[in-house]
């Protein structure tokens, strides 16, 4: 009966330790790619996939609720963010190849070293032996460890992110797309260009 | 070896029941939509016949592979949903987290119409993405907070201890606004009825304008498959799960889950497609409030009965 | 780099309303559209998805179409846009039955959907605006017709959905001039 089931655990454990190896590869593998291709959209969902599967290395540490939120915050982010890019960049959005680095060696020679130095750190550091045994259900400890001592902290970042992102907004484009209508969006949808060439037309 | 013939079993009934969901979301649509009883029914099985018969029609430097991934990873996102749902005491994928899993799932939508939009390298397919940006975080907030006040009186986030908690008051008669913004965003994520803007007929059908043959098949089907698998798992989060008399559970799941699809589909089928820009502002400043105002109510409620 | 990729050019820089650079493409619409005169041709340029400026071109074929009849027409075509299946199907019923001024039931409750549309914003202003002064004859379609830069400034500052709309309500305004053959 002991021997099954340690058989078994033994079996499972592998499994686990290459389905966590393929997440890790796929993981650094997605973040190079970030750099390789040439345009913005896959750039972005090479990222997302590289989140996705960093994602997938959380829930195999057991750690479930980080993991599913990791790839839901990671995917929403990653969705929005391709539009601001594609929105703000120099570039126009059509399929024209274009290069996602800036200063390539700098970069290249920035990304290994901290690759390096972050990489070895996980692994030379000496880990301390666990004391103790995790929570029986990790996602409730999570929740209270947040939201118990820190909850002051939470509310306060919550809207000061909220704000930086609406004030950013506002301040990155001086007209904006409802500007036209006015602010019941009843007013005549027109701009200045358009405006002009109308009264032109009179 | 049981285990694996059970598991088999399992993925094959939840691939039937997706059809199923799917076929009966677009009948009664199109009954909705004014096609008499029988022509709705073999609506889409005629649709499916004409499509995988299209020749496939590409667009000028279109982004294939990003385009043709996301076309065909809509349809598994609705069965994974379907999949969540527990039909008596367990779903064919349980665990602890089913609520957050199905947020993350409908989460993976965005991506994915947005680059079915981008992909086809098309004015009108880019115009449909952004738009369904714009509506996605107005529809997805609300509905993030709708998921809030079931998990939140159930004390769990398991699916299935949510539809065992509610006994003979289904939390939909109690979390009305909940369970209205929940709908509201099914219909926004597979893109029909009033939230059909992205792919409305006004920008030439938006984010499915450049599909052809299989790739249009996938895509059309799978928004019908969402909105299914929607419902279904609406049914243990705001229907009570298994719960019902006489019956056995699993069938009471299924019946709930059926009923509810042809409904929200034949409502989403009278309603004309809502312009973004008039859609976004009560999304944001009446629904989301209103939603927020719910989960208080039921935070309330949940301190008071301990 | 080559700045067409697949041969079509890049988007270029306009006079914009917001600022940013690289957002105008020319983008044609018609002359064969669901829900459009047929042969009418717009050649847009978009700043994003709002049409900045528009050149008409259109065929010189008069039709020989009833007011009242081109005036349901409108309405249908512009509800089936909107998705609005079954009252579009009710509207061409109504076109179908050769309607006069003096309008039975059913014209009546499709009028009722259209207000209420336009309550919700479903509808831009203007477009239940003219379908109510079509249906009403308060503008004769034989005079109050619609030359081309007309057509241009109505439409420029829409949204390419609003666009749609308006041209799919103002299309018994568009056709070429037949006098004496607008009254049915």
């Amino acid at each position: 009966m002991s021997t099954v089931s340690t058989v078994s655990t033994v079996s499972t454990m592998g499994l686990v330790d290459v389905a966590f190896w393929a997440c890790a590869l796929v993981a650094v593998a997605m973040g190079v790619l970030v750099f390789v291709v040439d345009s913005m959209a896959r750039a972005t969902y090479a990222l997302a996939a590289s989140f996705v599967a960093t994602g997938g290395a959380l829930l195999l540490m057991q750690q479930s609720y980080l993991g599913v939120v990791v790839v839901l915050m990671m995917v929403m982010e990653m969705a929005v963010m391709a539009v601001y890019m594609v929105m703000f960049m120099g570039m126009n959005p059509a399929l024209m190849p274009m290069s996602m680095v800036h200063s390539h060696r700098a970069a290249i020679g920035v990304a290994v070293v901290t690759f390096v130095a972050l990489g070895s750190g996980a692994v030379l550091v000496p880990w301390p032996e666990r004391r103790g045994s995790p929570s029986p259900d990790v996602t409730e400890a999570l929740g209270t460890a947040i939201m118990e001592s820190h909850m002051l902290v939470m509310m306060v970042v919550g809207p000061v992110m909220v704000a930086t992102i609406v004030v950013g907004v506002l301040l990155s484009s001086s007209r904006t797309r409802y500007d036209r209508m006015g602010d019941d969006l009843d007013q005549p949808a027109l701009d200045p260009p358009a405006l002009e060439r109308r009264e032109e037309r009179r | 070896m049981a285990e694996a013939l059970e598991a088999t079993t399992g993925a094959a009934g939840v691939l039937l029941l997706t059809f199923v969901l799917a076929w009966t979301a677009s009948a009664s649509y199109a009954v909705a939509t004014g096609r008499s009883g029988g022509d709705a029914v073999l609506h889409a099985p005629r649709e499916m016949a004409r499509l995988l018969r299209q020749r496939r029609r590409d667009t000028i430097s279109a982004d294939r592979l990003l385009w043709r991934l996301a076309g065909w990873s809509l349809l598994p996102v609705a069965v994974l949903l379907v999949a969540l749902v527990p039909l008596e005491d367990a779903a064919l994928l349980t665990g602890s987290l089913g609520v957050v899993w199905a947020n993350t799932l409908d989460i993976l939508v965005w991506a994915f119409v947005w680059l079915v939009g981008w992909g086809a390298n098309s004015v009108v397919g880019l115009v449909g993405g952004y738009r369904f940006l714009a509506l996605a975080l107005a529809y997805e907030l609300p509905l993030m907070f709708a998921l809030v006040a079931p998990a939140l009186a159930a004390g769990s986030l398991d699916l299935a201890v949510v539809a065992g908690a509610q006994g003979s008051l289904w939390y939909a008669a109690w979390m009305p606004v909940a369970f209205v913004a929940y709908l509201l965003g099914v219909l926004g994520f597979s893109v029909l009825g009033p939230l059909a803007a992205p792919a409305g007929r006004e920008s030439a059908e938006g984010v499915l304008a450049e599909l052809s043959g299989p790739d249009a098949l996938v895509v059309r089907a799978a928004r019908y498959a969402l909105l299914g698998a929607g419902a279904a798992v609406a049914v243990p989060l705001f229907l009570g799960g298994a719960s019902g008399p006489w019956l056995p559970g699993a069938v009471w799941v299924l019946l709930k889950a059926l009923l509810l699809t042809a409904a929200l589909a034949w409502v989403a089928g009278r309603l004309p497609a809502l312009r973004v820009h008039r859609l976004v502002e009560p999304l944001w400043t009446v629904l989301l409030p209103l939603v927020v105002l719910q989960d208080l109510v039921v935070g309330i409620v949940v301190v008071a009965g301990r | 780099m080559e700045m067409a990729p697949g041969g079509i050019p890049l988007a270029e820089g306009d006079d914009d309303r917001d600022g940013l650079e690289m957002d105008v493409l020319v983008h044609p619409l018609g002359p064969l559209l669901d829900h459009w005169p047929g042969g009418l041709e717009l050649h847009t340029r978009l700043h994003g998805d709002v049409v900045a400026h528009v050149e008409v071109q259109r065929p010189a074929s008069p039709t020989h179409v009833p007011a009242a009849v081109a005036a349901w027409d409108a309405v249908a075509r512009v509800l089936s846009l909107v998705g609005d299946d079954v009252w579009a199907a009710r509207a061409r019923m109504v076109r179908d039955q050769h309607p006069g001024p003096e309008l039975d039931g059913g014209g009546g409750r499709v009028r009722a959907r259209l207000a209420r549309l336009a309550r919700h914003h479903v509808l831009p202003h203007s477009v239940t605006d003219v379908l109510g002064r079509l249906l009403d004859e308060r503008i004769d379609a034989s005079t109050h017709r619609l030359d081309d830069a007309a057509l241009a400034s109505l439409l420029e500052g829409h949204d390419l959905g609003d666009v749609r709309l308006l041209v799919a309500a103002h299309a018994p305004l568009l056709e070429p001039s037949a006098a004496g053959a607008g009254r049915g």
